[in-house]
């Protein structure tokens, strides 16, 4: 039997789209995305009432960018992070981006991880069953990441969380949808726009 | 096909196959998702209580049929519903009278009402009535005596039972004939058009008490205002303005009138109402309750217009009428044309309306009788196919499962897809004034009879104090005819709901309440509901959802109790199964007396539908309550059966209809 949120058809597409400081725009990635199994996790704690009290803490509030996808034995919904998330500093000090380090559920335990957040006014319902959610990596962000053993890394991954479905009274982010893409070496000439729109 | 649906009997499996996710599921998640924050921040308490996230989640399960089955069965409404003579007055029945001077015409140019727009002259026809004097109370009567006026009946016929008098009328005939007479230097008696209905009853006797009529003289009647009755005309002079129901001026001499033949209620009670059909035509009607005494008879009296002393003041003029019709219940159904219908006992006692009982003792909660197609004393339905499983449904039903919608103009939005839960509350009592169609209906149902308000504000603006009597008033309850619409019995604190496979509905067998041992077909009982106990499931068949189980804490989604409702449980334990299973125990009675009307063929899950909720002028929290439900509902998931949930067989030694046995119904998600 195929599991509730496949036999329910939730799916997802992701545009990457490059945006340059004079208006110009490129499509770089248009693509389908993965919903992962932290999906069916925390709809799990909501429909049995075992979860947090409040919606809210079950919405898609941030997301993660990363470096080091896609990840060893590849994309498939039993991601429960990304493979290389960026850092607090990674994410950069000049940024409109407000990035927040959280312990994101991962596999039963849990890991201090960042994350950012999505503006309520940039997740738009745009049909009965439809939600848009546009990241916006702005000219600041994520910008001449370097990790050890490289001098220049790229952002090739990202993925989206739910808030805090256990209802722990400091968040606990779960990833719910994922995706792997080219690298993209992230610079101050123009920002990634992100348009990512899950269809329930 | 999603998730899964198991039931069980005992701890033996039936059936096991996946439901259907509908769209409605994914819309949900999209509420969820998109819920704005800000609501957070607002200190109102039933604002920021749309963020609870129970809100969001399965909270009600419901079960229904193919939509053919719900004007089948034990639905089933009798075919000769009007049990007058002839649907169009003539002065060649003798069940009719035209007096003081009325003066009578046929108009088949007149146009009917729109919905009678194709009917025959020849099947029916408008009639014009004229008072263009002021010698007296011109008027036309209908009567139906016991072995007269046509009628095959004895004393026993229709005892007991709401009967229900109603014309088609439209004011007036010539504009130019509406002459208000001034009462005084400030006031105008303006035209009115009366309708009397009167049951009498076996023994009656006219000389108790002085005045007023008489023991046993129901003298019920229905006063149409065709515009105010005070200084400022209100209403356009050929509309309703304002009703008033006469059985107040009964209420006011006393009981004597309803005590003495052996009343099932007390004092005499009355619907009645008159409310617009549309091209300037109404329907007034006016209804009672038959004594268990038996009846000697039943008088309807129009008086086109005016009545010369209560209160004073001679109006000439005229009105046209259409549309005859005497039929059981409370309430007036679509018309059923008669030319020369002579009626009979089994006529006036109806099938499911009809009940039996001594003076004195406990009314009888009402029989359900249906005859088993295949003469045997399980009962099998009479069922067509539903509408296919689809992803976009709505409702457990697609099909259109208005039966009183199709069936009655003044009772309408009863079209809900799946069984409704009507009968243990078709007494419940109305609105602030009491007087339902209207607002009782509206506690009944989320949705009503078709100009609920304007009633109200009808009987309101003629009687501002007519609360005081809406104790003794009919009009605040479904009554009755809440047996068509089914199809839960009554919990077993109340009594249950008895039940009857009959061989025939149309001789004494049919209604002897005991298995008589002759007839191989005839079986009685009473089922009891576990919901209706529980008071779980609300008058639109809703099953509230409760949390039985530990989700988080028990092991093998284990339930503490299933028998009040829709259970949750499972879920998120310590090895994350990511299954969340609902459970919900189908009493015995539940699934016998709802196969009486067509069994179960289809179920769904439902949430709550915010938006709508809202939209309805309700806040959280959505407090459930069976009969004034707050909630609205968006399906979830739908589960459609190819075998009916209550079919039985006799096992060789008990009758099937005795063998029920309850059902689990296991519902699980399995979101990983």
């Amino acid at each position: 039997m195929k599991n509730f949120t496949e036999e329910l058809g939730i799916n997802g597409h992701l545009t990457i789209i490059k945006q340059y400081t004079d208006g110009q725009e490129e499509v770089v990635f248009d693509d389908h995305n993965i919903i992962v199994s932290g999906m069916g996790v925390g709809l799990t704690y909501m429909f049995t009432g075992s979860g947090s009290n409040s919606v809210l803490d079950y919405q898609i509030d941030r997301f993660q960018v990363g470096v080091s996808g896609p990840p060893t034995g590849g994309a498939t919904s039993a991601i429960y992070q990304l493979s290389g998330a960026c850092t607090l500093a990674e994410y950069g000090a000049g940024s409109n981006l407000f990035i927040a380090v959280k312990d994101q559920i991962t596999n039963n335990t849990y890991t201090s991880l960042a994350a950012a957040q999505i503006p309520a006014n940039k997740r738009t319902r745009i049909g009965d069953s439809s939600v848009r959610y546009t990241l916006v990596v702005d000219e600041e962000a994520c910008n001449n990441i370097s990790r050890p053993g490289t001098t220049e890394s790229s952002i090739n991954e990202v993925g989206l969380l739910m808030k805090n479905p256990t209802g722990n009274a400091a968040d606990r982010p779960l990833l719910v949808a994922y995706r792997t893409f080219s690298n993209i070496v992230k610079t101050s000439d123009f920002s990634l726009i992100f348009r990512w729109t899950l269809n329930f | 096909m999603r998730g899964e649906v198991e039931i069980w009997d005992g701890d033996k499996l039936l059936h096991k196959e996946s439901n259907l996710l509908v769209d409605g599921a994914g819309e949900l998640l999209a509420d969820i998702m998109t819920v704005s924050p800000s609501l957070s921040g607002i200190a109102d308490h039933a604002t920021s209580s749309i963020l609870d996230s129970s809100n969001y989640t399965i909270q009600a399960i419901s079960f229904g049929k193919d939509a053919s089955a719900y004007t089948l069965n034990a639905h089933a409404i009798p075919e000769k519903r009007n049990l007058w003579y002839n649907s169009t007055p003539s002065a060649e029945d003798s069940q009719v009278i035209f007096g003081s001077d009325i003066i009578v015409s046929s108009r088949p140019n007149i146009a009917p009402p729109p919905q009678y727009l194709h009917i025959p002259s020849s099947i029916a026809h408008v009639v014009s009535l004229e008072d263009k004097t002021s010698s007296g109370n011109s008027y036309l009567a209908m009567r139906a005596y016991n072995n007269v006026n046509y009628s095959d009946t004895t004393v026993s016929a229709g005892q007991d039972n709401w009967i229900c008098a109603s014309y088609y009328i439209k004011f007036p005939v010539k504009v130019s004939s509406l002459v208000p007479t001034q009462d005084s230097l400030t006031t105008f008696h303006h035209p009115r058009s009366h309708f009397g209905f009167s049951i009498f009853s076996e023994g009656r006797d006219l000389s108790i008490p002085a005045g007023y009529g008489g023991l046993g003289y129901s003298r019920l009647g229905t006063v149409v205002h065709w515009n105010d009755v005070g200084t400022t005309p209100t209403a356009d002079g050929t509309s309703p303005s304002s009703f008033s129901l006469e059985y107040t001026t009964v209420a006011k001499v006393g009981t004597a009138r309803s005590e003495g033949s052996g009343y099932s209620i007390n004092n005499w009670q009355q619907n009645g109402g008159v409310y617009p059909v549309g091209n300037g035509w109404s329907r007034v009607y006016a209804a009672g309750l038959a004594p268990v005494s038996g009846v000697s008879g039943i008088y309807a009296t129009l008086n086109p217009i005016g009545y010369e002393t209560d209160p004073f003041g001679e109006t000439e003029g005229g009105i046209y009428i259409y549309g005859a019709q005497l039929e059981l219940g409370r309430w007036p159904s679509d018309m059923d044309f008669t030319n020369n219908r002579r009626t009979n006992n089994w006529d006036f006692s109806g099938s499911v309306l009809n009940r039996d009982h001594s003076p004195g003792t406990v009314t009888d909660n009402g029989t359900v009788r249906v005859v088993p197609p295949y003469g045997t004393s399980s009962y099998v339905p009479t069922n067509y196919l539903s509408n296919p499983p689809n992803p976009a449904s709505t409702r457990v039903e697609e099909g259109n499962t208005a039966l009183l919608d199709v069936f009655s103009d003044a009772l309408t939005n009863f079209d809900m897809g799946q069984n409704l839960n009507v009968i243990p509350y078709r007494k419940n009592p109305g609105g602030p004034y009491g007087v339902g169609p209207v607002d009782s209906s509206q506690r009944l149902l989320p949705h009503n009879v078709a100009d609920g308000q304007q009633q109200i504000d009808w009987v309101e603006a003629y009687s501002p104090g007519y609360s005081v009597l809406r104790d003794a008033s009919g009009m605040d309850s479904f009554g009755p005819q809440a047996y068509y619409l089914g199809c839960y019995p009554e919990g077993s604190s109340t009594g249950g709901s008895n039940f009857a496979l009959v061989s025939s509905l149309d001789n004494s067998a049919a209604y002897l309440h005991v298995a008589n041992g002759t007839d191989p077909n005839f079986v009685s009982g009473t089922y009891n509901s576990i919901v209706n106990e529980a008071s779980s499931m609300d008058v639109s068949g809703f099953v509230n959802m409760i949390m039985s189980g530990s989700p988080g804490t028990t092991t093998g989604y284990a339930m503490s109790s299933t028998s009040s409702g829709l259970c949750v449980s499972g879920g998120h334990d310590s090895t994350n199964s990511g299954t969340v299973e609902y459970s919900m125990l189908l009493g015995s009675g539940d699934v016998g007396y709802s196969n009486l009307y067509g069994g179960i063929y289809n179920m769904g899950l439902w949430t709550i539908d915010i938006g709508e909720t809202l939209r309805a002028g309700n806040t959280p929290p959505y407090s459930f309550g069976p009969l004034d439900n707050p909630r609205k509902y968006k399906l979830f998931s739908t589960k459609h059966l190819t075998k009916n949930l209550g079919y039985i067989k006799d096992n060789g030694i008990n009758p099937g209809s005795l063998n029920y046995s309850d059902l689990t119904i296991k519902w699980r998600l399995h979101f990983l």
